[in-house]
């Protein structure tokens, strides 16, 4: 390799460089603005809706899909907002959790399974959804960078940020699915005929599910929870933490060892993971982890009238 | 190591400086890409080096032994060492519980209880791969095609340069020795020509594949649940999510071999712009299809012995190379099903003039390759069964789509894939060529483009799909 050929690499790779640098950052700017307008889709815009109405809001509800459709805020209070998302686990809902406003008096229900403590293998993965904020939100940027599971690249390259979301922003820019004014985060589930069947067969399969009876809780799960317990403790929240009900669960170790978990921190738990397991009707259900809205209504009567006191205290 | 990991992003780019900086001497250089080699194996699970080390030092002295001798029954008995310990070693590590478990459920059918010995084995990455070529070195010293190596170093080198080591292309000892063994000098277009290959490789691995693969996976977790019109369209998915994702990895494979001045054999050429399962062959994993026609087909007798014999040859051919891809039926019959349209090719063009299908045969190779596909791709033959009874069950209702931003990505990168394919087949212009005919700001502005998609669109995946075999 002689000199003429090393100059030539340079080159080569520093136009690379500048040229992807400049246009990334081209790119990054124009998606920016258009996502800061929008309000409605799951990915970015449910997000930017909940930034918008934190601070205003009396009850907030964080956790994964199981939360978003099985926890309609309205029955606990007028003021409130269903954070739940498909796929979010709890290290995406506990940074969250931590930019809500610091003096305004507010009830956090945080959805919690117990595979959620318990599964060794969970490394916050879940944080990556909120990399849309990466670079405009110094207290997520932190968070993410705490867990490692960032992309090294995304400090140089910021249209990383909006990986796999740029469509979803750009479509629900120009046609948004929904009033989100008219939107509290709660979604539920209703199925026709055809989807009837599928769930009959769904419930009817039997799992081999790992109830990870060997493991300790998980440290990083364990740590979020504490901290945001420790948050919510110091900044005039009151927390509570849900696990909803499942179909036939069938780790009942696991889901006390949950409950005492939380029991051994001063944190309240309602564990509702069996409510459902002498109940026949499969109508209740869409799959095995989520309930259909009439399921819903069922549960919520069980929940409200158990929060009472928690609501009157606030 | 991944070629789609930030690690490897770090590793070559260090490998490739010190490899050239080296190049005073191209023993030392093969010195550095052995231990760059070992160090990019290692990274996965150093404790299997042992076996490429192993199946390297037997080979490397069965090579010589069988070159030193002239008598053909000692050749022969040298060959037979080295086929027992490469065939032995994949025996144990890949189809020793695919054996004993059939085995019992075959006594089990005939009424007789017996308990499977089942080892808890971890499959040695890679090792379907290094086995074939070592294999390859020896049966070509016997048939007197090659002369074996007398440089250790370099043998080693041969079996485990790290571009090839994991998942092929199955270079031959013929092609890749001699550019091992002589000086290699640094080609600019040769860089040129490598390094967009590369990004090719990586969009069509992670903004192709993956973003296919997560509908596909969706889909093939519950066939039971879904109509025709889903599982046709999981299979479509799944047919070029598999042709991305190993397509892409032998372009890292071939561009970072040619960053170092090595030139790999293609290994794909377009392979569903074929119009016959034979033709679809020569243009699908080139290095395997002509590895078993090579030392499987043609030891059989190939086409030699008549055409009864050919059609045996030819189905128990793809039947071997459908359980080199996995220990599982689910592979013997996706080989089973190429064989017998392998077969029934030879049957029909006996008997035409032209050895081609014309445009139909487009359409028949893509939907032969597409059913054979289900097996390939189903977790086992109950799934693989069922997929075919919902695609007969006829029920072309509307196809579940899932989370439709995964839908948007598959459907648009694929478009992307597919129209750049066309322009290769509509040009005949060869994907290892392009990069060369660029001057240096077409090529930044070709791989900043790529670079900017991989931002927006890549998807996440653990793997590769060919590391599995």
């Amino acid at each position: 390799m002689n000199n003429k050929d090393i100059k030539a690499v340079l080159k080569l790779l520093a136009c690379i460089l500048i040229i992807t640098y400049i246009a990334d950052k081209l790119i990054y700017w124009q998606i920016d603005n258009i996502c800061d307008k929008v309000y409605t889709g799951q990915s970015v815009g449910k997000l930017n809706h909940f930034l918008s109405v934190k601070d205003t809001m009396d009850v907030v509800v964080f956790g994964s899909s199981r939360a978003n459709h099985h926890i309609d805020t309205k029955e606990i209070a007028e003021k409130s907002f269903n954070m739940g998302l498909d796929g979010k686990q709890i290290a995406y809902s506990a940074t969250l959790i931590k930019t809500l406003p610091k003096n305004k008096k507010q009830i956090v229900i945080f959805h919690v399974d117990p595979i959620e403590l318990f599964d060794p293998e969970y490394k916050g993965a879940d944080i990556i959804h909120l990399n849309s904020k990466y670079h405009k939100i110094k207290e997520i940027a932190q968070e993410i960078d705490k867990t490692e599971q960032y992309n090294f690249l995304q400090k140089i390259y910021w249209t990383i940020d909006y990986n796999h979301k740029a469509i979803g922003i750009v479509r629900n820019y120009l046609k948004p699915q929904y009033d989100y004014k008219l939107y509290d985060g709660y979604d539920p589930i209703s199925l026709n005929e055809k989807q009837k069947k599928i769930r009959d067969i769904t419930l009817a399969a039997i799992d081999d599910l790992d109830c990870f009876d060997e493991y300790n809780s998980n440290k990083l799960s364990a740590n979020y929870i504490e901290d945001v317990h420790e948050f919510c403790r110091t900044n005039n929240k009151k927390l509570v933490v849900i696990t909803s009900p499942k179909h036939q669960y069938p780790c009942p170790s696991t889901s006390k060892r949950l409950t005492k978990f939380m029991e051994d921190r001063g944190i309240k738990h309602y564990n509702y993971i069996n409510l459902f397991d002498k109940e026949t009707n499969n109508d209740y259900w869409k799959d095995k982890t989520h309930l259909t809205s009439i399921g819903v209504e069922k549960f919520m009567q069980e929940f409200v009238n158990n929060m009472k006191n928690t609501l009157n205290d606030n | 190591m991944l070629f789609n990991s930030t690690d490897y992003l770090l590793f070559l780019p260090i490998v490739f400086i010190i490899y050239w900086a080296l190049n005073k001497s191209y023993k030392n250089q093969n010195i550095l890409l052995l231990l760059a080699s070992y160090v990019f194996y290692g990274w996965w699970d150093w404790r299997f080096l042992s076996l490429i080390i192993f199946s390297s030092f037997v080979d490397y002295f069965i090579g010589l032994k069988i070159d030193a001798n002239t008598e053909n029954r000692i050749r022969k008995r040298w060959l037979i060492v080295s086929l027992c310990s490469n065939l032995g070693l994949l025996a144990v590590f890949k189809y020793f519980n695919f054996f004993t478990e059939s085995f019992a459920e075959a006594m089990s059918m005939l009424g007789w209880q017996v308990n499977a010995l089942t080892l808890d084995i971890i499959l040695p990455v890679g090792i379907s791969f290094y086995t074939f070529q070592t294999l390859s070195y020896t049966i070509d010293i016997y048939r007197k095609n090659l002369k074996p190596t007398t440089h250790i170093i370099s043998f080693f080198t041969y079996v485990s340069f790290f571009p090839q080591l994991v998942a092929g292309p199955i270079e031959r000892a013929s092609n890749l020795l001699p550019q091992i063994e002589s000086v290699r000098t640094f080609k600019w277009h040769w860089f040129k020509a490598g390094i967009f290959q590369i990004f090719i490789g990586l969009l069509r691995k992670i903004a192709i594949a993956d973003n296919l693969g997560l509908y596909v996976d969706s889909i093939y977790a519950y066939p039971e649940i879904h109509n025709t019109s889903t599982i046709i369209l999981a299979t479509v998915f799944y047919a070029f999510q598999i042709y991305f994702d190993f397509s892409g990895y032998s372009d890292i494979a071939i561009g970072s071999a040619k960053l170092m001045g090595f030139k790999f054999n293609r290994n794909f050429d377009l392979p569903y712009f074929s119009n016959s399962i034979t033709v679809f062959w020569r243009k699908w994993h080139i290095s395997l299809s002509s590895w078993l026609r090579d030392y499987l087909y043609i030891s059989l007798g190939g086409n030699r012995k008549g055409i009864k014999i050919t059609y045996r040859n030819l189905m128990l051919t793809m039947l071997l190379g459908g359980l080199w891809h996995g220990s599982s039926w689910n592979f013997v019959i996706w080989g089973a099903i190429h064989g017998l349209a392998l077969s029934g090719e030879k049957f029909i063009f006996a008997r035409k003039k032209n050895k081609y299908f014309g445009a139909i045969g487009y359409v028949y190779t893509f939907l032969v390759v597409l059913f054979a596909w289900i097996f390939f791709r189903a977790e086992n033959i109950k799934d693989a069964l069922m997929a075919c009874r919902q695609i007969v069950s006829l029920d072309f209702g509307m196809p579940f789509m899932g989370n439709i931003s995964i839908m948007v990505h598959g459907v648009l990168m694929l478009f992307v894939g597919l129209c750049f394919d066309s322009y290769l087949f509509k040009k005949k212009i060869p994907l290892e060529e392009i990069g060369e005919q660029f001057n240096t700001t077409k090529l930044a502005i070709s791989i900043s483009v790529i670079i900017l998609i991989l931002c927006a669109f890549y998807s996440t995946s653990e793997n590769f799909i060919y590391f599995q075999f």
